[in-house]
């Protein structure tokens, strides 16, 4: 039970709105919306700065840290 | 995926639009407190306005009366903001401290009304001398219309050809004593306001249509932020019935006693329950204060306390897990406790402001 109906905001058909599908049909608590912001939440997307995701950086200190190591032991 | 395939399936809609902040023309101050109102050109998709007050005003007193601050100055010169869509439908309708309140609950550690920024917020230098003290305001407001920084839900197509959204300021009068709106308490003992010149300045928050409309972020939701009123008969439980229909994000509420801000000590208990004895939340008051504090790095002011049910680690940037769709309740309800030595003098409010998610009905 909406109080705000469509027509409301958006009187007439608009071309606009005449175009916009329902995120999901059976959706009283908008579940589409929620499994939408949960997939984005729980991918590995890691920060990413310019492109490179943050595991990048992390594996680079890795290397870093291994060439440091062998470095000190051959000297 | 063939090449062309790939290249007509749509792309979303991060990637096809673009954050815009545009003025809008300002909106004056009215004289013995009156409506301003200013309709926001159809561009884009409108994501919220922010609202800087500013200007000046001189007082003059023969006896150099101290100007007393209200609790809820100077957020309360505005008496009444209001976004309407075809100016029949309420997007956001609450008072100018209603929506510092929603603007204070939505980030972590607001500090825009912290006083000596003074780019941004003044109300420190406030006197009243003989020959007339000019004085300096400026305070920021922001308005939401969708649900946070992040998620492109509530964006209100502008430039759609039948909508029309008004923004209405109703200002208090800055003469008058100040209950809950006003700036002063004893503004009527202060001889003479002169020389005011304030103006309310919106800057829209938009993001650009995208071209193709499967694009689109799903316009059939919009986030509504009311704030109602509900008077306290006596001392004990109180019963706030939570009109019931939508998807609550946010609950705040604060105590108005005595013609002030309710002392948080007034207030020993607070409870939210539905479907008559479920009780998700029942909290001693201070306890849920520790627990606003906790959540957004400040103190709420006194008499406030907040269930929000958008905060997962960070204000209003939470998932749908603890939100309440009220549709299917039979009951939802605010139940604090006013303890029985509060003084509630004439008058005493519970205030109540309200966020929730509302789909379109077809």
């Amino acid at each position: 039970m909406s109080t705000v109906r469509l027509g409301d905001i958006y009187p007439g058909q608009g071309p606009l709105t005449a175009e916009i599908a329902e995120p999901d049909a059976h959706d009283p608590q908008f579940a589409g919306y929620e499994r939408e912001l949960q997939s984005r939440l729980a991918g590995v997307q890691m920060f990413s700065i310019g492109g490179i995701h943050a595991n990048h950086y992390l594996l680079g200190l890795l290397a870093t840290l291994v060439v440091a190591g062998w470095l000190q032991a051959k000297a | 995926m063939s090449p062309q395939a790939a290249q007509e399936a749509p792309l979303g809609f991060e990637n096809t639009t673009r954050h815009n902040l545009r003025d809008i023309p300002s909106l004056g101050y009215v004289s013995g407190g009156g409506i301003a109102t200013k309709e926001l050109p159809k561009v884009g998709l409108l994501s919220g306005i922010q609202l800087a007050v500013e200007g000046v005003f001189t007082m003059t007193d023969a006896a150099a009366l101290a100007p007393t601050k209200s609790d809820f100055a100077p957020y309360n010169l505005i008496k009444r903001i209001r976004l309407s869509a075809n100016n029949g439908t309420d997007i956001y309708n609450a008072s100018g401290w209603a929506c510092y309140i929603d603007n204070l609950t939505s980030t972590f550690n607001y500090r825009v009304g912290q006083s000596g920024a003074d780019e941004v917020f003044k109300f420190d230098n406030t006197s009243a001398a003989a020959p007339g003290t000019v004085n300096t305001l400026k305070f920021n407001l922001f308005i939401p219309c969708r649900l946070n920084d992040r998620d492109p839900l509530g964006l209100l197509l502008l430039q759609h050809p039948s909508t029309q959204l008004t923004l209405e300021i109703t200002w208090a009068d800055l003469t008058k004593n100040a209950g809950y709106y006003g700036l002063y308490t004893n503004a009527e003992t202060i001889d003479a306001f002169s020389a005011i010149t304030l103006n309310a300045y919106p800057v829209a928050e938009f993001f650009a249509v995208p071209a193709d409309p499967r694009n689109l972020p799903p316009i059939d939701y919009i986030i509504q932020t009311l704030e109602d009123q509900f008077s306290v008969a006596a001392v004990g439980e109180q019963v706030v019935d939570i009109p019931q229909g939508n998807t609550y994000i946010k609950l705040a509420a604060w105590h108005y006693h005595n013609g002030v801000l309710a002392p948080s000590s007034d207030i020993d208990k607070y409870e939210v329950r539905y479907n008559q004895t479920e009780v998700p939340y029942s909290v001693r008051a201070n306890n849920l204060r520790a627990y606003n504090r906790n959540m957004y790095g400040i103190d709420v002011p006194k008499g406030h306390f907040v269930f929000d049910f958008n905060h997962q680690g960070l204000p209003n940037l939470g998932t749908a897990r603890d939100y309440v769709n009220s549709q299917y309740l039979t009951d939802f309800q605010l139940r604090p406790n006013i303890v029985s030595g509060a003084a509630l003098g004439t008058g005493p409010m519970i205030y109540l402001l309200r966020k929730q998610i509302v789909k379109l009905a077809g």
